[in-house]
Formats: structure tokens, sequence, C-alpha cells
């Protein structure tokens, strides 16, 4: 290295400066590309952690996402039998500011300008993407107005939870615990056979009420998912199953359902707990920015790209492919989606089969769980997800006491893998 | 316009001025697992002046100069590698009122480009840095426009955030020193101004900020500095298959339940068809190319 003494030094320096004031340096600010994931969920959450995991220092990564701490849904249907809290299933976002240097920001995303890529939070602010993320699950679409604080759907896991878990707990023999089973696609395709099972034998085995019954309602021709394991269950628990319901209102002051069936028209339930979960639809987000085909997201899931505008990417249960909507492979996805941006990102061709994979345990009872799986593929032909067809998909698991203790082993490491 | 000065660094003139810095401790490990980073030296002459460190885990540190009698007072701030820091540096300190300070943030140029944040991995020193102060030619009190420190080491990793949680407008000054209320005084030291969030109006949420009162004690570090990030993506089919084996066996198939990792795992084929149950159903989704594949990228983990 050439060695220079001070009186050199002093002179560069002012040469430097006439140089400077004669011809200014254009300087440009070093500006790293700016990915913001809006949703704090099994997807939104995966995405930034594998983003900033495999793309590190090279990008700047914010989640935006209402709520500081993210509740489960998945074992959530354990709080209604008392084998897990809701504190159990909270999860706060420090793994992702602290290890993974991601921007929290904990305010709600209120409009999407796609031709400048700028977003508009509810306080004003503003924040600019290069790419956008959106992990922002699902919307109800209710038959009629009514109050869901009277009528809980418990499908999105916190208050609701609670709320449905008192007034089981107001319950006396013979009380009726009156569900539905929302039109499929909805998020969970297991949970509410699952949910119909764990308050029958909570019902039934735990508060010993020989005369109460579950009734469940399903807007589908018959049990979408495990056929074996929820038929098997629903009858020796003795629930009463009706498919192919229509529900035309749902009146809250009386807990009463009205609804149609194939057969008959206007049939009525009035129930001391009455538990809709109504049909859904992509988060309203989606709507609001175009970015539906019908009532869910059009996405190439080659990297999860909108199929209307550049740059916007859409996983989890938003998403319209024909996987499952669900956290284990909302996670799936999400790993897809960060490995395809930071590869456009770099100029690199995208990986031209990617897999996802579905896995779900479902408790039965207090002491039983069941599980479902399937491994899915891309098809470049439909530019869409298909089932593996080496495997015939899907499969699923009788219920054991083994498998309930699995389920704990399989959640601890989703959830780990999500945030932590 | 923003003032600029152009300052050579080189280890000689590191020793015209200091004499020995500290710093580059090597990590020390805690219960086996969590690593203290270590810590490095930023240097410079001011003329009598508090240096701050704003980074953008929430943490402070800060230091004053050193009065050697000249119009040069060394300084030595000591910051972990690798985090992403602000500095400001503030003159007129020794006036009790904080409306009277000269309060200069301070940008960097390297390689013809500009950051707001400073990260080092070694020492490094600013040269001298000609700041406003009372008894030079002119100057005024409170907030200036960023003044840019050239560093000529083209080895200092810096960078702009265009989403720049603390510097929300951008414009090169820090949150904490904009006056949000218009009241004349800067949110730092401003009694009225408060966001309940963020108590240190830095722009990191209390709860992510790992020293929410800048009191330059860290809150909790139980968490911080465990997982050193990469600088760049490279592509790794194997890793993008492999990840769809964590939401079972976890990140980088170390698992945190009863169920295997399977980091380093041999024979991950045979292994996969081994266990009955959903692995053996898994495991028909792949082929003997993709298992092996995963193989390689988990042999390295």
């Amino acid at each position: 290295m050439k060695t220079i003494n001070r009186r050199e030094f002093c002179k560069l320096l002012s040469m430097s400066a006439v140089a400077y004031l004669i011809a200014p340096i254009s300087v440009k600010a070093v500006n790293i590309p700016e990915i913001v994931v809006v949703g704090g969920g099994f997807s939104g959450s995966t995405c930034a952690k594998y983003l900033k995991l495999w793309g590190g220092d090279s990008i700047n990564v914010t989640i935006i996402e209402s709520n500081a701490n993210y509740i489960s849904p998945i074992l959530s249907n354990l709080v209604l039998n008392g084998k897990k809290t809701i504190a159990d299933l909270t999860f706060n976002y420090l793994a992702h500011s602290n290890n993974y240097k991601i921007n929290m920001i904990h305010k709600t995303l209120q409009s999407i300008d796609k031709t400048n890529r700028v977003l508009t939070l509810d306080d004003s602010s503003i924040l600019k993407y290069d790419y956008l993320v959106l992990a922002t699950g699902i919307d109800f679409t209710l038959v009629n107005d009514y109050d869901t604080n009277i009528i809980p759907h418990a499908w999105i896991a916190g208050e609701q939870t609670n709320l449905l878990k008192e007034q089981i707990e107001t319950m006396v023999d013979g009380d009726d615990f009156v569900m539905s089973i929302p039109k499929s696609p909805y998020r969970c395709p297991p949970g509410p056979y699952e949910r119909a099972c764990i308050v029958a034998d909570y019902l039934k085995n735990i508060k010993g009420f020989l005369n109460s019954k579950v009734i469940v309602l399903d807007a589908n021709a018959d049990i979408i998912v495990e056929k074996d394991t929820f038929s098997n269950a629903f009858i020796s628990y003795g629930i009463e199953y009706i498919p192919n319901v229509t529900i035309t209102a749902v009146t809250g002051d009386t807990k009463t359902v009205t609804y149609n069936t194939l057969l008959n028209s206007n049939n009525q339930k009035t129930a001391k707990v009455l538990n809709i979960i109504p049909d859904q639809k992509s988060s309203k987000i989606i709507f609001d920015a175009e970015l539906n085909n019908g009532n869910w997201a059009s996405v190439d899931p080659i990297s999860y790209e909108s199929t209307i505008a550049n740059g916007i990417y859409l996983i989890g249960d938003s998403q319209g492919t024909i996987q499952p909507k669900a956290g284990h492979i909302g996670n799936s996805e999400a790993k897809v989606c960060a490995d395809a941006i930071l590869r456009t990102m770099n100029g690199l061709a995208l990986y031209t089969n990617p897999k996802t994979n579905s896995a779900c345990y479902s408790p039965i009872s207090t002491t039983q769980a069941s599980w479902l799986t399937a491994v899915y593929e891309y098809d470049s032909s439909i530019k869409n997800m298909k089932l593996v067809s080496s495997g015939n998909y899907p499969k699923s698991g009788a219920p054991s006491t083994s498998n309930y203790r699995d389920m704990f082993s399989w959640s601890t490491n989703l959830f780990q893998d999500t945030f932590l | 316009m923003k003032k600029r000065i152009m300052i050579s660094l080189t280890s000689l003139l590191a020793g015209i001025f200091f004499v020995g810095c500290g710093g580059g401790d090597s990590s020390t490990l805690v219960d086996g697992e969590e690593t203290i980073p270590s810590t490095y030296t930023i240097s410079g002459t001011v003329p009598g002046t508090i240096i701050e460190a704003y980074c953008s885990d929430g943490s402070y540190y800060s230091t004053t100069s050193n009065d050697n009698g000249t119009t040069k007072h060394p300084f030595f701030l000591l910051i972990p590698e690798n985090r992403d820091c602000k500095l400001v540096m503030i003159t007129n300190e020794t006036d009790s009122n904080p409306a009277n300070w000269i309060i200069t943030p301070i940008e960097f140029e390297v390689n013809s480009s500009l950051g707001t944040y400073l990260s080092i991995d070694k020492d490094i020193d600013l040269g001298n840095v000609p700041l406003e102060t009372p008894g030079a030619n002119s100057w005024t009190s409170g907030v200036k426009t960023p003044l840019t420190i050239t560093l000529s080491d083209k080895k200092v990793h810096i960078k702009s955030l265009r989403n720049d949680p603390m510097d929300t407008d951008n414009d090169g000054i820090p949150n904490t020193y904009e006056d949000d209320d218009n009241d004349g005084n800067v949110n730092k030291y401003d009694a009225d101004s408060h966001n309940d969030n963020d108590s240190d109006h830095d722009g990191i949420e209390d709860i992510y900020d790992t020293d929410d009162d800048n009191d330059g004690v860290m809150d909790n570090t139980s968490n911080t500095g465990t997982i050193t990030l990469t600088t760049n993506f490279t592509l790794n089919d194997g890793r993008l298959l492999g990840s769809q084996c964590a939401q079972c066996h976890g990140t980088n198939g170390r698992s945190s339940s009863n169920w295997d990792s399977i980091a380093r795992e041999d024979g991950l084929y045979h292994e996969m068809r081994e266990d009955g149950g959903i692995m053996y159903e898994q495991a028909l989704g792949y082929t003997q190319n993709e298992v092996s594949t995963i193989e390689t990228w988990l042999n390295n983990q």
C-alpha cells in the first residue's frame, strides 16, 4: 500500500474538496430490494422468515400484521375440551425481528397502488415495495346480518374460540349443540368434522351428558375428507349428520338456523349453542385490489405470483389453486414463493417442478387423533398444482393414541418452522 | 445541498491520530449455544462531541470524544459486529437545553453509493468529521441535514432502506430527531411527544426494541445475534425441496419435538420408506432423484 504523510493527506483532502466543487460525483443510495409481506399467519410468517433465511442481508423484509400476536387455529378445537388454552397457541414475532431482522409493523393495509407499487396503511403511512406477498387469509360470507358474538364461528382462533368454549360451558344435560360446515373450499377441510367429534366427546364422556345431541349441518354432499374416520366417529358419538344443507337464515336472538335440504325447505333448528361456520372467500383486500378470479386469488403456483399483477404474490388460504387451505400447506407454499422471489430478483430461472405437501392431525377425543396427508407437484400444462400420482393421495391414518401423541410432535415443529 | 467531505482511510492515518483502538474480541460461547457478537470500534476526530449509534434492532450506543486540547478530539465508539447502525453526532452538547444542540446525522458514501446504515466487521476510522460547532465560522443549533462521510475503504458495509423504520420519511434524519408535533422539541427530548408503543421514538416498537429506553443497556439479549444472515442468495434446489421436510422435522432438518432431526441424515430414501404411517405416504410423493438432492443439501446442515 502506498503510504502518505500527513501533509500529503491534507493536500489530498483539499484537492478532493475542489474536485467535488467542480464536478460533483453522482451518488445513489444503496437501496436494497424491498419485500413487504402482508399477514403474519402460517403462510406470511414462513415466507418472511425463509426470505431472510435464504436472501439474508441482500433484501429488506417488512411484515404488516394487525396483531402483535398470532393465535394458531391449528389445535384450537382442543380449547373447547379444555386440553389447551389460547395462551398455549399464541405466538409472537420476536424471532422474526431479532433473529431474521424483519421489520414488524402492527398496522392494517388499506390499499394497494399496483402501478406505483405503494401500500397505504390505516394510519395513512405508506410503504414502497419491489415485491409484495399477500398472505391475508380468509373472509366470511354471512347469509344474513347476525352477530358473530352471539353465534360464533370460532374459525379464526382467539376470542371467538373462547366465546364458543364459554357457550359450551353453559350447556346442561339435554341442551343441543348445532354446528354447520361451509361449502368447500374452506379453511382446514377436516376441522369442522374434528370439532363435531371433540364437542360430542366432551359433552358425553367428560360432562357425562346422556341427553344432549350434536347436530351437524353440512353444505357439502358428504363428509369431504377422512370419510371412514369421521363417519365411524359420528356413529359412535351419536352425532346427527345432515348433508346437502343450504342455510337460508341465522337468527341470533333465538339461536335458530333455517335451512333447506335436497328434500325439504325451511327446516329449522334451535339450539343452546349454535356454531355457524360461514362460507369463505379471499380476504377483502384481494377483492379491493382486483386480484381475485371468483372467490379466490388467481396465481401461478410455480411462484405464487398473481396472474393479474406483476410483483404481487399470493399464498395461503386466499390463493385459488387446488391445494387445500390450511396452515401446514400454507407454510409449504410460502417456501416455494420465497425461493421464486429470490430467484427472480437475482435473474435466475424458477425451479420447474416445485412440490408442496399437506399434513393434518385431527383430534377426535381427548386421547385419539387421525391424520390426512398429500404431496402436490406443479403441472406446467395447466399452471396449477396436482396430486402426485405415485402416492394415490390423499392418504389418511385411522384414529389412535399414538397418532394423538404424534399430533404434538407435528405441531411443535410446524410452529417452530413458522415462528422461530 | 448536503455537505460532503472526503476522508481517506488508511491504517497509516489511524496510526497518526490514535494509538490502538481495541475491539475485535473473538466470539464467546454462553450456555453452549448463544454467541455474543464481537465488538469493533468506530473512531475518528470531532470538535467536542457526543457520538451516538442507533441500530436497527433498537440498540443504542454512545460515547463522548476526549478533549485533547486541540480542535480534533478523538473518539472511540464500540459497536457489535454486523449490526446496522445510524450515526448521529452532537456538538454544543454541554448546553443544558437540547434545543441549543447542533445535531448532525451522518451518511456514508462508499464506491459512489450512499448509505444511511453502517455495519462493521472490523475497526474503522472516519478521520476528522468537520461538524458545525460554536466558535467555528458559522453555526446554528438544531437538527442539520445529513453530513456525508466518504469512506475510501470499499469493504465497509453500508445500506439504505426505502422502507426505513428508523427514518420513516426517508429524509436522512432519524425519527428520534424529528419533531413530529412541531413544538420545537425533537421527539427524543420532547416531554409531550408520546407514542405508547415506541418509548424512545426510534421507530422500533418497544416489543422489538432491544433497548427501548435507549439507556445503552440491552433489555433482553436472549434472542439476539444467534443467527448470522447470509449476504447473498445462492441457488440450491435441494434446499427448496428439503425445506418441505421442515414442517414436520424442523427448519434445516433440526427437530424441536420427539420426531427425528434429519440434518446430515444418510440413506434418506430408505429411511423415509422404512417408517410406516404418514412418513411412508409422504415418501411416495418424491422421486429417488429428488430425495438424493435433498440428502445432499441435508448433509451440509
